[in-house]
């Protein structure tokens, strides 16, 4: 483009002493003509020396520099393997299937596992935390009863396997790699490219001569183009400085530069270069570029463990990695991959057994491609709005950052699974339209941890992330807010009686509300701890007015509940908007004993070189009293075991104690549940997108695919700790002290000094004590 | 580096930055290296577990800690939070068996508990007092978290989790975790009179004498040879 401008003025000052020279004397016009032709060539020559110039800054300014952009590397939790914990043989077959590593028949070796019966045998890869390097290991697991009982090996401490890679955070132009550098790289790749694509890379200076007759020569022979003459450095410097545009002018710029760029750079340095840089593949809207994250997209593998055919199918995309795509074009792909392999054996370069060894070999790509578009879309959707919070675009999208999340890929798998088999089930029996009902999950440990989370029944596709934005009413879920707020003024207890009576009240606007019961039945007198269980909303409505709309808005933001909640008294039936990860939030509080956990879906972000950036601990604060919680996760246990939960008895393992409440919105409309156990926090929501009625109750819809969950999970039981300063008594209907042996009698925590004063008729009104029970026991044998 | 990526520094519920974190750990980890020599922190540490190993998992009496090697040491051992010279204040005489004494390692774990759990965190509370000792608090933090994964209710690693913060300056996290101890600790007296000997250095440390006398005395009343009539 520049060249020409340059010089078409030389030739107008040629021309015009031309057309002197009549006039004058031959002499001096030939005089005359020299300096002109001289001025012209310094001209030219100080001006081609300038385009030089520029082209060396561009190159090594961009050479030196940062040379690539690479995605935040988003990954999930590392599996930790110790005895003891509930892992099956296979679930940690899977894991490491996911992870690359291959099945052996013999002693493995790295990034390679052996199953022998109920124990598996594994050489891992190691890795590098941020926080400590986790070397390579040789173990043997041994599994009993969905337990991993027994690990044996060297030097066996706390282990984590390496973490799976869930996906990126890409630029605008979408590429994607994993950088390699040249030392690190097996020496047959490296080999094997240039004995392929560039023999002479050795000894030439940027252009190749030989290569590009030998070229010709070859299409000449075949009668098209079936080689190209480019050199290695030709071939960077086309991808990497110029645009695919195919011209005379550009080829000539690509001479320049690649003979600069050798200039400047010895052959390693060219080499790694091209090995980060080259194009090998396509993920969805992200380009592959690279052999590092090549060898992750097509075998889930690391580089350095493929085989001699794998690193052959590798080079042979390098020639064309959409038409030999060994996913879609495989008889294509294994032609040239064997043409690859037949040319590293004449060139020495393998020798003729391990050709034909390797010809044998299937193309042992991976049926879909880890990790280059997202698996996740619900969760990497929170993960990048948390980091957008902290970071700017530019470096999430260029700088490599390695993002340490807490997603546990079996929870994902299993959440999945059971929300979208638990759908299709309940739409067909409720006979809603197809598709129309949709749902979501949040699972969460006891850090606070998000293990999984679920932003609708098609899990795979992004869209409408219901987990974080389908902001519905929640009903009943409000509930434990307004009971808490009740314990903590210290005026009642589990025991209290409450009034399930009927009530009306007038809003400033003239508005009448008053609310009914779902069964529309009025109970009368009952203990605080039913009325919860029941999910009795008379009753919690007047308990809500007589602590105060105040004092349960208080108690919802201390609960971690961040939105804005208008001080209605329907608040206290859950005429209150809030999305899964609200409710999520808000019920961690309580299964952590009333300490605010915050959620978090990312634990540690580190540079590229896995030098820590930030971190995000685990941070607690204290809203509740542990008394208070250990109250309330009570009252909440009997919701489950007797209450609006009763249902799940006999569906989870027995002693499992979860607590959870039920939420059931106006016409049913909405879902819901929310329940805890020892490991886990879940919270789910059945719903439709219409917000038309979904015909399902919270125990009808969203606590059933709560138990398929939970069922999956294998939880350990909900046992908190109790607190020292809480003691037991037997109380009756009315929350009289009774006996373990009188009729309707429940057996509930109190905060010491609060037990009820008035006795149940059962134990007369003497003092409680193991003989009255008897004779009570005995009385009514009689009767 | 840090600085050009984080668009306005730390949120309050943001991540830490490390910067950050690491002019707090040159602060406490300095003052704590003059009094402690590692040597004797790695041994101490060791010890622990030695002891611990052996008692059995499901143990509910306290398996108190052999400290005699560490009596008379240089310094206290690694687990013992740490405290700068102005905080004599709430020792009493209780102080010193505290800061000298061995932890309890072994969890109140519930009977339902896998009995073999106890190895992993026993094994990842060695490495975070071995990661602390060598000044690396937040990879001690990062232990202690996966021992909490592995074991949520273990009061001990709760325990030392407020301490390793209490050594980072974060007091208000220290407190917190301090009492998540305390609320985990059903009736383990000792983890509990540790709990709130750390809430009472911290107070001390705010400026806050009548917090720290009252969290003193909660502590002692913890203590074995409390004497509720003195």
């Amino acid at each position: 483009m520049t060249k020409r401008p340059r010089k078409s003025p030389a030739r107008g000052r040629r021309r015009r002493p031309v057309s002197r020279r009549t006039r004058s004397g031959r002499r001096t016009n030939r005089r005359r003509w020299r300096t002109t032709a001289l001025k012209v060539a310094l001209a030219g020559l100080v001006v081609v020396a300038g385009y030089g110039i520029y082209l060396d800054a561009t190159i090594r300014a961009q050479f030196e520099g940062k040379r690539w952009t690479v995605p935040a590397h988003v990954y999930a939790r590392p599996l930790e393997l110790y005895p003891g914990m509930q892992l099956t043989a296979s679930a940690l077959q899977a894991e490491l299937g996911a992870l690359g590593y291959r099945r052996a028949h013999r002693a493995p070796r790295s990034g390679q596992f052996r199953r022998q019966g109920s124990s598996i045998e594994v050489v891992t890869r190691g890795f590098r935390f941020w926080d400590a390097e986790e070397p390579s290991r040789h173990l043997k697991a041994h599994f009993r009863n969905g337990t991993l009982v027994r690990m044996t090996g060297q030097d066996l401490g706390p282990l984590r396997l390496e973490p799976q890679r869930i996906g990126g955070i890409y630029p605008a132009h979408n590429e994607d790699r994993v950088l390699i550098r040249l030392r690190d790289t097996p020496k047959l790749l490296a080999k094997a490219l240039v004995a392929v694509e560039d023999r002479g890379f050795y000894s030439h200076h940027g252009l190749s001569p030989r290569g590009i007759a030998r070229a010709m020569w070859a299409n000449i022979k075949a009668g098209g183009v079936v080689q190209g003459g480019s050199t290695l450095t030709q071939q960077l410097v086309k991808n990497y400085f110029l645009t695919s545009e195919r011209s005379l002018w550009r080829k000539g710029q690509e001479a320049i530069m690649s003979l600069l760029l050798e200039l400047h750079y010895d052959k390693g340095e060219i080499l790694e270069a091209y090995l980060n840089e080259v194009y090998l593949g396509q993920a969805g809207p992200h380009a592959v570029h690279g052999f590092g994250l090549a060898s992750h997209f097509y075998f889930a593998q690391p580089l350095e463990e493929l085989s001699i055919a794998q690193t052959a199918l590798l080079v042979a995309l390098v020639r064309g990695a959409s038409y030999y795509n060994p996913r879609r074009h495989p008889a294509r792909a294994k032609i040239r991959r064997d043409r690859v392999l037949d040319i590293l054996a004449s060139q020495g370069v393998i020798d003729a057994g391990e050709a034909k060894v390797a010809r044998r070999e299937p193309l042992g790509v991976t049926p879909l491609p880890p990790g280059g578009t997202s698996d996740f879309p619900a969760f990497m959707d929170l993960v990048r709005r948390q980091l957008k919070r902290d970071y700017q675009e530019q470096a999430l999208t260029s700088e490599g950052l390695r993002i340490f999340t807490t997603l546990d890929p079996r929870v994902q798998a299993v959440s999945e699974q059971a929300l979208g088999q638990r759908t299709a089930r309940l739409e067909k029996a409720a006979q809603l339209p197809d598709g129309s009902l949709e749902g979501a999950v949040v699972v969460s440990n006891a850090s606070g941890e998000i293990l999984a989370l679920v932003g609708g029944r098609h899990a795979r596709f992004a869209g409408f992330n219901r987990a974080l934005d389908a902001v519905r009413p929640v009903g009943s879920l409000i509930k434990p807010a307004v009971y808490l707020a009740a314990l903590s003024t210290g005026r009642y207890t589990l025991a209290t009686p409450l009034d399930d009576t009927p009530l009306r009240v007038q809003g400033p606007d003239g508005e009448v509300w008053a609310p009914r019961n779902y069964d529309r039945q009025v109970h009368g007198s009952v203990p605080l701890h039913t009325a919860l269980a029941q999910s009795y909303n008379l009753a919690t409505a007047r308990l809500g007015f007589a602590i105060g709309i105040r004092q349960v808005l208080h108690t919802l933001e201390r609960l971690g509940v961040e939105r804005d909640i208008p001080a209605y008294p329907a608040v206290f039936l859950g005429a209150v908007n809030l999305s899964p990860i609200d409710v999520a939030q808000m019920y961690q509080t309580l299964a952590s004993g009333g300490f605010r956990t915050p959620i978090r879906s990312i634990l540690e972000v580190t540079t590229a070189d896995g030098e820590p950036l930030a971190r995000y601990p685990l941070a607690v604060e204290q809203v509740a009293s542990p008394e208070n919680a250990y109250l309330l996760t009570a009252a909440l246990q009997s919701a489950v075991s007797s209450g609006t939960g009763r249902s799940l008895t006999g569906r989870l393992p027995a002693g499992m104690a979860p607590a959870g409440k039920t939420g059931t919105t106006d016409e049913l409309r909405d879902s819901w549940f929310a329940g805890y156990t020892g490991d886990f926090l879940v919270v789910t929501w059945l719903g439709r997108d219409d917000n038309k009625p979904a015909g399902l109750t919270g125990a009808g819809g969203a606590m059933q695919v709560w138990a398929d969950i939970l069922i999956r999970l294998r939880s350990r039981p909900l046992n908190p700790v109790q607190p020292p300063n809480v003691e037991y008594a037997w109380v009756d209907g009315q929350g009289r002290l009774s006996g373990a042996r009188c009729s309707g009698a429940v057996q509930l925590p109190f905060v010491r000094g609060t037990l009820p004063t008035e006795n149940s008729a059962c134990v007369g009104d003497d003092a409680v004590g193991a003989g009255q029970d008897v004779m009570d026991w005995l009385r009514s044998l009689i009767d | 580096m840090a600085s050009s990526w984080a668009r306005d520094g730390p949120r309050a519920n943001g991540p830490d930055t490390c910067r950050g974190e690491e002019r707090t750990k040159l602060n406490t980890v300095l003052s704590m290296r003059k009094a402690i020599s590692k040597s004797v922190c790695i041994a101490i540490a060791l010890l622990h577990l030695a002891s611990c190993a052996t008692a059995p998992a499901d143990s509910k009496a306290p398996v108190v800690e052999a400290g005699t090697p560490a009596r008379g040491a240089a310094g206290r051992p690694a687990s013992a939070p740490a405290v700068d010279s102005r905080q004599a204040t709430p020792a009493g005489p209780s102080r010193d068996a505290t800061g000298l004494r061995g932890e309890r390692l072994s969890s109140p774990a519930p009977a339902t508990e896998p009995r073999s759990t106890g190895t992993a965190v026993l094994a990842l509370l060695q490495t975070a007092d071995l990661q602390r000792a060598e000044g690396q608090l937040a990879a001690s933090a990062a232990s202690l978290e996966r021992a909490l994964r592995i074991e949520p209710q273990n009061p001990w690693t709760w325990y030392r989790l407020a301490s390793v913060r209490l050594e980072q300056g974060r007091l208000d996290q220290a407190e917190q975790l301090a009492r998540r101890c305390d609320s985990l600790a059903g009736s383990d007296n000792e983890v509990r009179a540790r709990a709130w000997r750390l809430i009472a250095m911290i107070h001390e440390r705010r400026g806050d004498a009548a917090g720290a006398r009252e969290a003193s005395r909660r502590a002692e009343a913890l203590e074995p040879g409390f004497d509720p009539a003195r």
